[in-house]
């Protein structure tokens, strides 16, 4: 049966009748879940349940519609339910749509990452060092790198193509769902060494654990044991923050759930 | 049915353009703003409306934002960019030019004495010569 409704007398809104009527909150819950499932797996946490949000209130707003034309609750459902569209449709149309996004938003990332990377990578193997070298000096009373200026800008060059820093930054991007967001954490978090007034010993050892790049270079031909800690530990530390991160914006995405 | 379906489909996004063309709504107002306009000859799954906003969303066509009603419940409503009113007089001069031709070649009407531009090439810059 099809219904007709005035663009000019919107109805009003359906949450309270839903909340009195569990089964009838969890046929629009069920049928949200099932048709904004490909969005949870593709959109960043806070976009999807944005978009579940919006797409629940135009449920709302029809079944509060067939409720004023004189159906009952559960009838009024079914045709709102009908008027939306089957499920596996709406989920194919948001499965396509989150496809192009992804990929396009995938490109974007990794080569927008290219820019922040290059000017990281130019400050943390050129600038850098040669700070860490004067500080060493005024600490140690030693130099610590001994490395000539040609060699900190083949290094810089290099390290514009190392995966650590392209994929870095680009996988924060994804899992914060904002790349600029991403860039943004990845530069703090690498610089995080040069901004904490420590001791020295400290510090170099946090920016060894930072720099898997440098911290291989220079501890090669000395301890392979340490190589391999150092390679694990820096693999650790990456995973244990796109853990947390991911958790954060889980939380984050259950509160903005909840006040909706 | 299938074929009206499809032809629904593909012009959605042209549909929304424009009626948000004449002032921001949510994805609510638009589905009913469009079965206003076409006597409730156009009816599609409104469901599908929501990936059509979010591909529109995503080219700049149209921006979102949300907003609270007298009701306390927040909405988001979309409204058109200056890039989706160019893109909506593009889809609308294709269209003319599709629908017209669609009815000369249904309707016989085309005597050979005026021409239409050919779709798809229509709307393409003229060569420099």
């Amino acid at each position: 049966m099809q219904q007709q409704f005035s663009s000019s007398e919107e109805p009003k809104p359906f949450r309270n009748s839903s909340e009195s009527n569990p089964m009838i909150a969890a046929r629009i819950d069920g049928y949200l879940d099932r048709t904004c499932a490909p969005l949870f797996v593709s959109l960043p946490q806070d976009e999807a349940v944005q978009q579940r949000a919006e797409m629940q209130s135009h449920l709302e707003s029809l079944v509060a519609a067939h409720i004023e034309l004189g159906f009952v609750e559960a009838d009024a459902v079914t045709l709102a339910l009908e008027q939306f569209g089957k499920e596996q449709s709406v989920a194919r149309a948001w499965k396509q749509e989150c496809e192009t996004t992804r990929v396009e938003r995938g490109n974007g990332t990794i080569l927008s990452a290219l820019r922040p990377v290059a000017g990281y990578s130019l400050l943390n193997w050129t600038l850098f060092p040669l700070l860490v070298e004067v500080y060493a000096n005024l600490i140690n009373g030693t130099a610590r790198t001994g490395a000539r200026p040609s060699e900190l800008l083949m290094w810089a060059a290099v390290a514009v193509f190392a995966g650590e820093y392209t994929l870095f930054p680009a996988f924060l991007g994804y899992l914060v769902g904002r790349r600029a967001r991403g860039h943004t954490l990845a530069l703090a978090l690498l610089a995080l060494p040069f901004t904490v007034t420590l001791s020295g010993h400290l510090v170099l050892k946090i920016y060894h654990s930072f720099h898997l790049f440098a911290s291989l270079h220079e501890y090669r031909s000395e301890a392979p044991a340490l190589n391999a800690l150092l390679l694990v530990g820096n693999y650790l530390a990456f995973g244990a923050m796109g853990v947390g991160v991911a958790l954060f914006r889980r939380r984050r995405a259950r509160r903005l759930a909840s006040s909706r | 049915m299938d074929s009206e379906r499809e032809l629904l489909k593909g012009n959605t996004p042209t549909l929304v353009l424009a009626v948000l063309n004449d002032g921001p709504l949510h994805g609510y107002g638009i589905a009913r703003e469009i079965e206003r306009r076409s006597d409730n000859a156009l009816r599609f799954k409104e469901g599908t409306l929501y990936p059509a906003l979010h591909a529109l969303e995503r080219e700049g066509l149209v921006t979102s934002e949300w907003q609270r009603e007298g009701t306390g419940r927040e909405r988001k409503v979309y409204c058109i960019t200056p890039a989706g009113i160019a893109d909506l007089e593009r889809r609308t001069r294709t269209w003319n030019a599709f629908s017209t031709a669609i009815e000369r070649v249904i309707g016989g009407q085309n005597d050979g004495t005026t021409s239409l531009p050919v779709i798809g090439q229509s709307l393409r810059p003229e060569p420099n010569t």
